[in-house]
């Protein structure tokens, strides 16, 4: 699969000011000759706005829905219908090999519902987990000021096993798809000490302490994040959820308060032009938004679940990094890095502890 | 040429329609000029769709090209390698231009070309040729306008004073005009051309055509415009396989590609359902497409798509209103600059924190 012309599939209903900013996506994506792209949506609305773009029709085309689009953006009740007539389409076509990977915009707890009872996992039983990148320092060997995140599923599931697979997963993804060569792995918990925390993250470490082909870094506390001691941070599907959230909104109150300074006073402009470099270390850290979606990990097909209120450029974005995933032959390696990290599970851990 | 009357006129563009030409950067105009012969690239597919097309019946091949002068020995050689018959070859006279000191008719399009295609005209009448034309032309510059145009003023749905009036409102030059009026006198009323395509390698959406009417057919590359052809009526199965082979071999096209450009030609009404089927289940299986994965399945699966597309309605032809599509089509030229400048602007701190601004 590696090294070829992948095909993306995109739920076109979701997005910002939908499809205008998705079929733009696809548009620009579509010349630029890397990927084959197939918009799933409200045809005769999607063939209409294409209409206004530049593209290529040798690797993009419209597949019909069925449904009208809806007239609101967000998250909402006509959406929600526009999405459970197109995602079992884009996920049919995942399913039969028609696409190799797909990026929807549709509100991402319906995403991961559909995308878990459609495909198959990568091995019987695995959970799959909702990544998600936030920002952090830069750190030692990886100038990226990201780190990857999950779960952030929001589902409540406390396994160590899915955890310690999630560290697999997440490692795999930095590796393959960031380019760090070996990634450090670190687990949120309450505190740095190993024997801290319920039980579930207690046993969790254990395991991934002794676990061969992660560099796994220890337990870290939630403000360690930020600071980026962990290219790869594991945790239960609701405590991601929150952080990730969490993390966001704080970026999203510091940039307000700059763009708010920015426009109140004179002075404070000024002020802004001298502290510029901070500013663009501000802009760089908040960017993390536009990163381009967070891939479902642990499917035997690649899903991206890019944020109802992408952007443009955030939509084009998880297009380029679904067709980078693609093309790096993600899921070949994901299904790799499970087969060898099988034998040191929790079981073993919980038994040995 | 052969002595029999054509059945058809041909009328191209060089640049951008024919040839792949780069003349947005000093080194592309630079390259045109002194390029041989044996290195000019023709558009993917259009070498092939003009060889078929000039094949298969009595047909006039006419280039009006905004190329100097200077060139003609160049191109006439470069059509002599390709094995493309060039009945007629317009080329622009910058040099004199230059002496005479008229710096607005190096750059103006409007009454150049339409001078050149008024008088050729006369030349083919002149040869007993009176068939109806199929213009091709790019979207760089304003080819669909001038090709409607002349269509229009031919046909006297534009009378000689709006005529007039609109060659000063683009800057023609006095004599310049009167040449073009007494061009068009010598012509009769006739309905001239049947089809203007326009390539769209500058990428230009296809909405920028919606105000010209259904004569206007963008497309995204040959394949759509021989597929819209066989649509018509106006070439065969044969000249649809040979550009799609070329494409295929000499371009790097696979099937998928050549059934996803006839998709978009169905779903954008340049192409009916009904030759779109033909094309899918008899013609383009048999040929290299069908080794190159358009085989007989994905022919149906495309045709299960098509059968449920409801094509837009094509406008009838009626007189166009040029002054508005001359504003159009500099604010869309003044846009396009504007974002190609923006393509490479690096952001800075404002862009950040005034996200809004224009």
């Amino acid at each position: 699969m590696a090294n070829r012309e992948p095909t993306l599939v995109i739920d076109a209903y979701g997005g910002a000011d939908a499809p205008r900013a998705v079929v733009a996506a696809a548009a620009a994506r579509s010349l630029e000759g890397r990927a084959r792209l197939v918009l799933v949506g409200d045809a005769s609305v999607l063939g209409a706005e294409l209409g206004r773009h530049g593209y290529d029709p040798m690797r993009l085309r419209i597949v019909g829905a069925g449904v009208p689009q809806p007239h609101v953006t967000g998250d909402d009740l006509a959406l929600r219908d526009a999405a459970r007539a197109s995602l079992p389409i884009c996920l049919e076509m995942l399913r039969e090999g028609e696409a190799d990977a797909m990026v929807s915009f549709s509100p991402p707890e319906l995403v991961q519902a559909l995308a878990r009872e459609t495909l198959a996992p990568l091995r019987p039983g695995l959970q799959a987990a909702l990544a998600s990148v936030v920002p952090t320092m830069p750190r030692s060997g990886n100038e990226d000021p990201l780190a990857l995140l999950l779960d952030v599923s929001g589902s409540q599931t406390q396994d160590p096993a899915a955890i310690c697979d999630w560290a697999v997963l997440g490692a795999t993804y930095a590796r393959v798809v960031s380019g760090i060569r070996q990634p450090s792995v670190g687990l949120l918990a309450t505190d740095i000490d190993p024997s801290a925390g319920p039980d579930f993250v207690r046993v969790a470490h254990r395991a991934l302490r002794r676990g061969p082909g992660v560099r796994f870094v220890g337990n870290l506390r939630a403000v360690d994040i930020p600071r980026g001691l962990a290219d790869v941070v594991v945790v239960d599907g609701f405590a991601g959820f929150a952080v990730r959230g969490l993390l966001e909104g704080i970026t999203e109150l510091t940039v307000d308060a700059a763009r708010y300074a920015w426009k109140t006073r004179t002075t404070w402009r000024v002020g802004l032009r001298l502290l510029s470099q901070g500013v663009g270390m501000l802009r760089r850290v908040s960017e993390f938004r536009e990163y381009g979606g967070a891939p479902i990990l642990g499917l035997e097909r690649l899903v991206l679940v890019a944020a109802p209120t992408s952007t443009e450029a955030a939509a084009g974005n998880a297009l380029k990094l679904a067709g980078k995933c693609v093309r790096r032959d993600l899921e070949g390696e994901l299904r790799r890095a499970l087969e060898a990290g099988a034998d040191w599970r929790p079981e073993a851990a919980t038994e040995a502890g | 040429m052969s002595a029999a009357a054509a059945e058809v006129v041909y009328r191209w563009d060089l640049d951008k329609t024919y040839l792949q030409t780069d003349f947005h950067s000093v080194g592309g105009l630079v390259r045109a000029a002194v390029e041989r012969p044996e290195h000019k690239r023709p558009v993917p597919g259009m070498r092939a769709l003009m060889t078929a097309l000039s094949r298969r019946r009595a047909a006039r091949i006419v280039f009006v090209s905004g190329s100097p002068t200077q060139l003609r020995g160049r191109i006439e050689a470069m059509f002599e390698l390709h094995g493309v018959r060039c009945d007629r070859l317009v080329l622009k006279d910058f040099a004199g231009a230059i002496r005479r000191g008229r710096l607005r008719s190096i750059k103006a399009q409007i009454p150049y070309k339409l001078r050149a295609h008024l008088e050729t005209r006369r030349w083919l009448r002149e040869q007993g040729d009176v068939a109806a034309e199929i213009c091709f032309g790019d979207d760089a510059e304003v080819d669909a306008l001038i090709y409607c145009l002349y269509a229009d003023v031919v046909a006297r749905r534009v009378d000689a004073s709006r005529l007039r009036a609109l060659l000063d409102h683009v800057g023609a030059y006095p004599d310049e005009r009167d040449a073009i009026l007494a061009a068009l006198a010598a012509l009769p009323r006739e309905e001239v051309v049947r089809r203007v395509f326009i390539h769209l390698d500058s990428r230009s959406p296809p909405s920028r055509y919606d105000g010209y009417g259904g004569r206007v057919v963008p497309t995204f590359n040959a394949f759509q415009i021989v597929a819209s052809l066989y649509s018509d009526g106006l070439c065969g199965p044969t000249e649809v396989r040979v550009v799609a082979d070329d494409l295929i071999t000499a371009w790097r096209v696979d099937g998928p590609g050549i059934a996803g450009s006839l998709e978009d030609a169905v779903r954008r009404g340049i192409v009916s359902s009904e030759a779109a089927e033909r094309l899918a289940r008899e013609v383009l299986p048999m040929g290299l497409a069908g080794r190159a994965g358009f085989d007989a399945a994905a022919a149906e699966r495309l045709l299960r798509r098509v059968g449920s597309m409801r094509p837009p309605s094509v406008a009838a032809d009626v007189a166009l209103p040029y002054e508005r599509l001359v504003e159009d089509e500099r604010a869309f030229a003044a846009a396009r600059k504007m974002a190609r400048q923006a393509a490479g602007r690096v952001p800075g701190l404002r862009d950040f924190l005034e996200p809004d601004a224009p």
